[in-house]
C-alpha cells in the first residue's frame, strides 16, 4: 500500500459526494440539487465538498465510515475523478481535519455550476455499491 | 406558519404563503402571498384569470421548500419566483422531486417516461433554468426569463402525451 498520494487526483480515483438520502430518487439516481457548490461560513471559498478514495484507503478509511461520519439522513454519492473532469469539473484535495480524503470540486473556469451542468453529474453519480 | 384565503392581513411571524380565490370561483382572479417578517415583509401577485395551478403548489411552497432550506438560503424573492413559475403549470402536472441546493437554489424535477424536466430558481434570477431531455439525450437549457411559456407548452404536451 502506498504511504502517500499524488497531489494531483488520479484519473481512475474514486471521488464520493455525500448526499442527503432525501434527495436520492424512488429510481435510486440522484436529483441535480446534489451537485451545488457550497459557500464556506467565512465566505473564503465556494465549491462542491468531495471525498478522494486514495487518501481514505491510506487512512484505514471505507465509505460506510464516511457515511457514518455524516449521519444516518446522508448516502455517498460515487464518480470517477475521470467522469468528473470529462464534464468540465476541476478537483483538487481540500484536508480539512476532519474526515480523511476532503476534496473540492468546481467548474474548471471558475463559474457557477448550471441546472444542465448539476443534471449531467446526476447522470453519471451512482449511489456507491457498498450501500445501495 | 399561517394559510391565508382571500385575506389582505399582514404577515406573521413566519412564512405565510396563500395560494387561494377568494371564492373558489374560477372567475375570480387567484391569489398567492408569500410574506415574512422582516424589510421584505410582504408581496402579492395576482394569477391570470382562470390560471388553475396544480394542487401540489400550495403545499410545496408553504412547507416542503421551506422544510428543506434547512440552512436558510432562500430568499423570499426567489420563493415567489418559483411559486409564480409552478402557477402556470398544467393543473394536471404530477408533483416533482423537489429540493434546496448548496448554492441558494431551489430545484424542481420530473422524470415522466420519456421525458426529464427541471427547474431552477435562484436568489440570483440569473440562474433561473428550464432543463429539458429526451430519452436520457444531452440535457437542453434555457433561461427561465421569457421561456415560462416553453415550459407551460412543453409541460402540457408532456403530460397530455
Amino acid at each position: 500500500m502506498p504511504t502517500e498520494v499524488p497531489e494531483d487526483v488520479p484519473q481512475d480515483c474514486t471521488v464520493y459526494r455525500v448526499a442527503k438520502k432525501a434527495y436520492i430518487k424512488s429510481g435510486g439516481t440522484p436529483q441535480s440539487d446534489c451537485f451545488a457548490d457550497k459557500r464556506s461560513e467565512d465566505g473564503s471559498s465556494y465549491y462542491m465538498s468531495v471525498y478522494f478514495s486514495d487518501e481514505m484507503e491510506l487512512a484505514g478509511k471505507s465509505i460506510l465510515d464516511l457515511q457514518a461520519s455524516w449521519g444516518k439522513e446522508y448516502t455517498v454519492l460515487a464518480f470517477t475523478a475521470s467522469d468528473l473532469r470529462t464534464q468540465g469539473e476541476r478537483l483538487w484535495r481540500d484536508p480539512t481535519g476532519g474526515f480523511p480524503g476532503h476534496g473540492a470540486c468546481k467548474r474548471a473556469d471558475g463559474s457557477e455550476r448550471t441546472r444542465g451542468q448539476k443534471r449531467n453529474l446526476a447522470k453519471v453519480a451512482k449511489v456507491a455499491s457498498e450501500l445501495s | 406558519m399561517t394559510l391565508f384565503a382571500g385575506s389582505e392581513r399582514t404577515a406573521q411571524n413566519s412564512t405565510d404563503a396563500a395560494i387561494a380565490s377568494a371564492d373558489g370561483s374560477r372567475t375570480l382572479p387567484r391569489q398567492i402571498r408569500i410574506s415574512r417578517p422582516g424589510p421584505d415583509a410582504s408581496v402579492s401577485t395576482i394569477l391570470s384569470d382562470g390560471q388553475r395551478p396544480p394542487a401540489w403548489v400550495e403545499r410545496l411552497v408553504l412547507e416542503e421548500i421551506p422544510a428543506r432550506d434547512d440552512r436558510g438560503l432562500i430568499k423570499l424573492d426567489a420563493l415567489v419566483r418559483f411559486a409564480r413559475v409552478c402557477s402556470v403549470l398544467p393543473s394536471r402536472t404530477p408533483k416533482p422531486y423537489y429540493g434546496v441546493g448548496d448554492d441558494a437554489t431551489i430545484g424542481v424535477e420530473w422524470d415522466l417516461g420519456r421525458f426529464h424536466l427541471e427547474i431552477q430558481v435562484g436568489n440570483d434570477p440569473a440562474v433561473d433554468a428550464i432543463v429539458y431531455e429526451v430519452d436520457e439525450g444531452e440535457p437542453e437549457e434555457l433561461p427561465l426569463e421569457g421561456n415560462v411559456g416553453i415550459l407551460t407548452f412543453l409541460m402540457s404536451r408532456i403530460v397530455n402525451s
